[in-house]
């Protein structure tokens, strides 16, 4: 069985380190390329349009889970607030077009499975973001989370609005240096928690055991609960998540394999061991609350009245 | 002054990002990364793998790090963090006139905010510097060269207190990160084999009770997984004729209308194989709802390596095959029933090519035996009646990948 594990193990690792490497390219190249003020142009003033608008940004941005955490982290260090960081964090994943026809496909080239999981995820991302956009503890807002990785900012400028600062025309060559520095330092960041997911998850699919989740298919409440504890030590990528669901269909209620889909990319073993090393405490806390019980709900509204 | 420093963090990083490269290289020359993740990922690793070797390079070639001192003008504080590490920075390329300076001293002024413990000296002068204008201080960091000493001042006495601006030392993380590339450069990897079923999530054989009752709840469902148009009705379990029955030409032809179909409406039906061809098991998953005229009946052949799931008689196994989307955490089994008198010479995880004619029986429980279970909405199940078997060495690409993902445009088998 451990060989079984071993070809797990590797595998994940090798799937994710694609996704990885993008989410730390992008995150360097926004670090390095673009300025402040560009991003708080391109981002919505008013905090509650910017978190619908980063919720969305997975349109432009196609990062899968293992990559939205860096890039969350250079948006915050652009100025973007906490609450368009976590929603973009917590939507991007699942509402982009590559997961959406994975799902599509995945459940027989019928679109209702598809829908139904991205605005459930797009509602409860823009929600959460919200709610950290209204109900901040007021000293906190501004700070950055003092556990928050320290990165190399060449280009931070003061807070003060009063002057416009134009990027430095730089050689491309430096460019190019400075945004493989930011890659090797954000890779070797985040590498160490991805791989150890991987391990974990890779020990859940050899040697756990599916029949807790046999005993309670039929039930409303407890089958979705089942489901949502499995896509949380799943952790699987988001554009084979709907594959697995759809091979766990005739196991649990469908508010289930709902509430599989939606949890699984928000909290799963990467994002237990990262959010924390890039949000402040308050905000993941309520992040994971949040999530856990609106899929949870959502996953019981479905069986109770369609 | 300059001295010469040999950063451990950057080559403890240069060495595993080396191995990263190293294992990748590997993992794509001998062909074993198709034991490992789909073609579409592989593609997207190959792209990696340059990533990775220019993050190599450039980790490789900055293990040495200049340190310049600059001994006049600096009071005794700052001799210790007035030094630097990237060549780049030196002021011999001509730095000193770099508009970026600019931004140096403004990180200094946002630094100075942040930290409590800073020293004041140095960013009170910055944020005077700050003030002025540019031609002026330009001027002025061009005598004497009190940007670059700035910039780093302000690194070293931030929070986290350590002389590296921006280079962490090792940390017991990237421990984590070696492991990978350890074990797979140590121990050979073996592709997924029918053991798995056996425990781990994929067992789903546990399964006995209730399945009917999920199966009508579900095709009642708004998700109608299986039924664009009504299929089989669910027959009471206790009537199942019990197999395994003597095996004769009129038995194993099937009623086909009594099979379930689902159609998909305005999909084009896809094409009927070729008789005595090789049949792929994922075409069958993929086509035998839709299309099962083209499949049942008919003479083809089928490859995968041998499942006894227990209990089962010993004239009938399963062969089947891993359907993988990204990677083996999303593997799915897929198998069909295989009828052959030798049934039980064949140990599991042997490679099978068998040819033979593809029939439906009733399989009891056949939804709960999980590379069986695709097939569900009916008590007949797919039973591929064997005429020839044949042994075979397991594929290079023991893995199937769904059509229709971007998964399959790397091809399939």
């Amino acid at each position: 069985m451990w060989k079984a594990w071993e070809a797990i193990f590797l595998s994940i690792v090798c799937e994710s380190l694609p996704f990885i490497l993008l989410g730390v390219l992008i995150s360097s190249l926004i670090q390095e390329l673009v300025s402040q003020d560009r991003m708080l142009r391109l981002i919505p003033k008013n905090r509650a349009v910017a978190v619908v608008v980063t919720a969305l940004l997975g349109f432009v941005l196609p990062v899968c889970d293992c990559g939205t955490i860096p890039v969350a982290r250079s948006l915050m260090k652009k100025g973007v607030p906490f609450a368009a960081a976590i929603s973009f964090t917590l939507a991007a994943p699942v509402v982009n077009p590559l997961t959406m026809i994975a799902t599509y496909v995945a459940f027989g080239m019928d679109p209702t499975m598809m829908w139904t999981r991205t605005l459930v995820t797009l509602g409860i991302a823009i929600g959460i973001g919200w709610s950290i956009h209204l109900f901040a503890p007021k000293h906190q807002e501004a700070r950055l989370n003092r556990f928050a990785i320290p990165l190399p900012m060449v280009e931070v400028a003061s807070t003060s609005q009063d002057q416009q600062y134009t990027p430095p025309r730089r050689s491309v060559f430096r460019v190019v240096g400075g945004v493989v520095e930011h890659t090797i330092l954000e890779f070797f960041e985040v590498g160490g928690f991805v791989v150890f997911s991987a391990a974990v998850a890779a020990l859940m699919q050899t040697f756990g055991s599916a029949s807790w989740l046999v005993k309670v298919s039929t039930h409303p409440v407890w089958s979705v609960v089942a489901m949502m504890l499995l896509a949380i030590l799943l952790s699987l990528c988001s554009e084979a998540d709907a594959f697995v669901a759809r091979s766990l269909a005739g196991l649990t209620t469908n508010g289930g394999l709902l509430a599989f889909l939606v949890v699984g990319q928000m909290i799963d073993l990467r994002n237990l061991f990262l959010l924390p090393r890039v949000f402040p405490r308050w905000v993941v806390t309520r992040t994971f609350l949040l999530v856990a019980l609106l899929s949870l709900y959502v996953g019981i509204y479905f069986n109770a009245f369609l | 002054m300059k001295k010469w420093k040999f950063d451990i963090g950057r080559f403890v990083q240069g060495a595993i990002l080396f191995g990263f490269s190293a294992y990748l290289i590997k993992l794509l020359e001998t062909g074993e990364m198709s034991q490992l993740v789909s073609p579409s990922i592989q593609m997207l690793l190959k792209v990696t793998l340059g990533l990775l070797i220019l993050m190599t390079f450039y980790a490789l070639a900055t293990i040495f790090t200049v340190e310049t001192v600059f001994v006049e003008e600096l009071d005794e504080e700052e001799h210790k963090n007035a030094h630097f590490r990237n060549q780049q920075m030196d002021p011999k390329h001509g730095r000193a006139n770099d508009p970026q300076n600019k931004y140096q001293l403004k990180f200094t002024f946002y630094d100075k905010h942040l930290n409590q413990n800073t020293h004041q000296q140095a960013p009170i002068e910055d944020h005077q510097h700050d003030l002025q204008p540019n031609n002026q201080l330009d001027h002025n960091h061009d005598n004497h060269h009190s940007h670059l000493h700035d910039h780093h001042h302000a690194h070293a006495n931030n929070h986290h207190g350590h002389d590296h601006d921006h280079r962490p030392k090792p940390r017991k993380s990237w421990i984590l990160l070696m492991a990978p590339v350890i074990i797979g450069f140590f121990i050979p990897v073996q592709s997924l084999g029918a053991s798995l079923l056996s425990s781990g999530l994929q067992s789903k054989a546990q399964i006995q009770q209730n399945y009917a009752l999920i199966r009508e709840k579900q095709q009642k469902s708004f998700l109608a997984l299986q039924s664009k148009t009504p299929i089989a009705q669910t027959k009471d379990k206790n009537t199942l004729p019990s197999p395994p029955q003597t095996q004769s030409q009129n038995l194993d032809f099937v009623d086909i209308s009594k099979l379930p179909k689902m159609t998909v409406p305005g999909a084009t039906p896809p094409p009927k194989p070729e008789p005595n061809t090789e049949v792929s098991l994922v075409d069958l998953f993929n086509n035998l709802l839709s299309t099962p005229e083209s499949y049942f009946n008919q003479s083809f052949k089928l490859t995968g390596f041998v499942y006894h799931p227990p209990g089962w008689p010993t004239n009938r196994l399963i062969v089947m095959r891993y359907m993988i989307t990204c990677c083996l955490a999303d593997a799915n089994p897929i198998g069909v029933t295989v009828q052959t008198k030798d049934a039980a010479k064949y140990s599991n995880d042997t490679w099978l090519d068998i040819s033979g004619t593809l029939s439906a029986k009733p399989i009891p429980g056949g939804d709960t035996i999980p590379p069986i279970g695709w097939y569900y909405g009916s008590d007949e199940k797919p039973v591929f009646i064997a005429q020839e078997i044949k042994v075979v060495p397991s594929l290079k690409q023991p893995y199937l990948y769904p059509p229709g993902t971007s998964s399959s445009l790397g091809g399939h088998n």
